[in-house]
């Protein structure tokens, strides 16, 4: 059996002093003490600006954390309130409950009927999705043939009563050009 | 024949004290999460008043509502005495503690202290070391492994460092000649050469910084704060404590940050001496006189005293989220292995400076 053996790092006689090392770490804290990055967000006097991105685009990552929080903006991928898309006129929303059944947590009720427009056959009387049971995984965004649900970036979702979070249709809408 | 008014007014300078260290207790342990959000770019609690400065009100109230469990198989009687006789040294010590140069008022003396002994020192010593008992007792009277080991931890580490600081002050001893600390503090604003006034950390840096380190181990602080050792030791010797028989330890722990605090800018940073300031005014030499009254002297003077323990506050704090803590085999090792043989060499370094009549 290979004997394991840890090696000691060797320190040099101002690593081995230990006291230089600790003003050193000393320096670093006192640094970040009176220079300070702002991560957190003091959130119900400031907001994050929830950015266009209702649009079923590629959604890049922002890599740089902290220039999103300087300019106050969610990331493009967030994954908040859901949005059902309108182009012009004609939504998207074809009701083939293609989300209904890959939602993991029964969140999406669909009711479909016949289309008034005559560019598609169905569209859904009712959609209904429940945000105390979704859990924003973002399954019903992939399983959506006709890219007609998306999630927006919209993020403060309260409520004083429970049935406020049961968004229906005519919330959900939104329209693109 | 007693003197009333003497006697009154060293009652209300002692109850001025208590409310204030009190106080600061309750703010320090605000800072303490402030500071230490700031250097770790969070912000800290800030919604109760402005800045999160009634945090510490919620907290005593919060504190005060708990309920007061004790463990079923613990020693009642010592289980209630342990947080009293941890945080009664702690507040007790500070007594000796100068704050001012001796006021002169209507043909009285009042020294800006509360007792000016002549053991200043030893008092210090004997006090601060009662503190442990507070730990142990609770350690071992809750009835808890974890606490138990906490109590133990302490009781090593403290017989460790207290041979090391007092090595420490013995140099001072030598220097300054007097176990008074007002004498001390005074003695600092003589001038060496001429120029730089003899304040400790000038007079002894190797005596200062073992007097440091072992004033940390002291406290139970970081980085030495294996007593508590919460990811060891759940909490340490107050696992068990809750309510405000925790809130005891706990202001225990920050009134001795205090008295530690005072102690070091006393002994080694001339307490509450300022450079060139005397009784009747700023004195430098070969340069001439401001003359000042002897309030405004006073009132500079506890000024510069507040401002250096509040430094030394900060300093526990700052150091407390920089350093890990040390192992327990490390933490010994440096008590014995290092500070222990520092201490005696600064002792004979300091004796051979005092033969050269250069300090």
């Amino acid at each position: 059996m290979p004997e394991k053996s840890m090696t000691k790092k060797k320190y040099n006689f101002k690593e081995a002093l230990y006291l230089i090392e600790i003003l050193r770490g000393l320096g670093v804290t006192i640094k970040h003490f009176f220079v300070r990055k702002k991560f957190a967000i003091n959130y119900p006097e400031e907001t994050l600006h929830i950015v266009g991105n209702t649009q079923q685009t590629m959604k890049v990552m922002d890599k740089d954390a902290q220039k999103l929080i300087d300019r106050m903006e969610v990331t493009m991928n967030y994954r908040g309130k859901h949005a059902l898309l309108v182009d012009g006129d004609l939504g998207r929303c074809v009701a083939c409950k293609m989300c209904e059944t890959v939602c993991p947590f029964f969140a999406i009720y669909i009711e479909p009927e016949e289309s008034p427009d005559p560019r598609k056959e169905r569209s859904p009387r009712i959609f209904e999705v429940d945000l105390t049971r979704c859990a924003y995984c973002g399954y019903c965004v992939e399983a959506c043939p006709e890219n007609a649900i998306t999630m927006t970036s919209f993020y403060s979702l309260v409520a004083r009563q429970r049935p406020e979070l049961s968004i229906q249709k005519k919330e959900l809408r939104t329209v693109i050009k | 024949m007693v003197d009333y008014i003497t006697v009154a007014i060293y009652t209300l300078m002692s109850v001025l004290v208590f409310v204030l260290i009190l106080m600061t207790v309750a703010f320090l342990t605000l800072a303490e999460r402030r500071v230490s959000a700031f250097m770790q770019d969070r912000l800290g609690p800030n919604r109760v008043g402005p800045w999160g400065l009634f945090q510490p009100v919620a907290d005593g109230l919060k504190f005060i509502m708990k309920e007061d469990v004790t463990p079923l198989e613990a020693n009642k009687v010592l289980y209630t005495v342990a947080p009293l006789l941890a945080i009664i040294p702690a507040m007790l010590t500070f007594a000796v503690v100068p704050f001012g140069h001796d006021l002169f008022l209507h043909g009285r003396v009042i020294n800006l202290q509360i007792a000016n002994f002549n053991v200043g020192i030893l008092y210090i010593f004997a006090i601060a070391s009662m503190g442990i008992f507070g730990i142990i007792i609770g350690g071992w009277a809750s009835n808890n492994k974890y606490s138990l080991l906490g109590g133990l931890r302490s009781a090593s580490q403290f017989i460790s460092y207290e041979i090391s600081m007092g090595l420490a002050v013995i140099g001072i001893l030598m220097v300054y000649g007097s176990l008074k600390l007002n004498d001390i503090a005074l003695y600092q604003g003589s001038l060496w050469f001429n120029a730089v006034p003899k304040w400790g950390v000038l007079v002894q840096p190797l005596g200062f910084i073992v007097f440091l380190v072992s004033v940390f181990a002291e406290t139970n602080r970081v980085p030495f704060d294996l007593p508590e050792a919460e990811s060891e030791l759940v909490g340490g010797y107050h696992t068990e404590y809750s309510s405000m028989k925790f809130a005891f330890f706990f202001m225990g722990e920050y009134a001795n940050m205090i008295t530690a605090s005072a102690l070091i800018a006393t002994l080694y940073f001339g307490g509450w001496q300022v450079p060139y300031l005397h009784n009747i005014g700023f004195i430098i030499p070969k340069l001439g006189i401001v003359h000042l009254q002897q309030w405004l002297v006073a009132i500079i003077e506890v000024l510069s005293f507040v401002v250096k323990v509040g430094f030394f506050l900060f300093f526990f704090l700052w150091v407390r989220w920089t350093l890990p803590r040390f192992r327990f085999d490390q933490l010994t090792a440096l008590g014995w292995k290092v500070l222990i043989p520092l201490g005696i060499l600064n002792i004979v370094i300091t004796g051979a400076l005092i033969m050269l009549r250069i300090i």
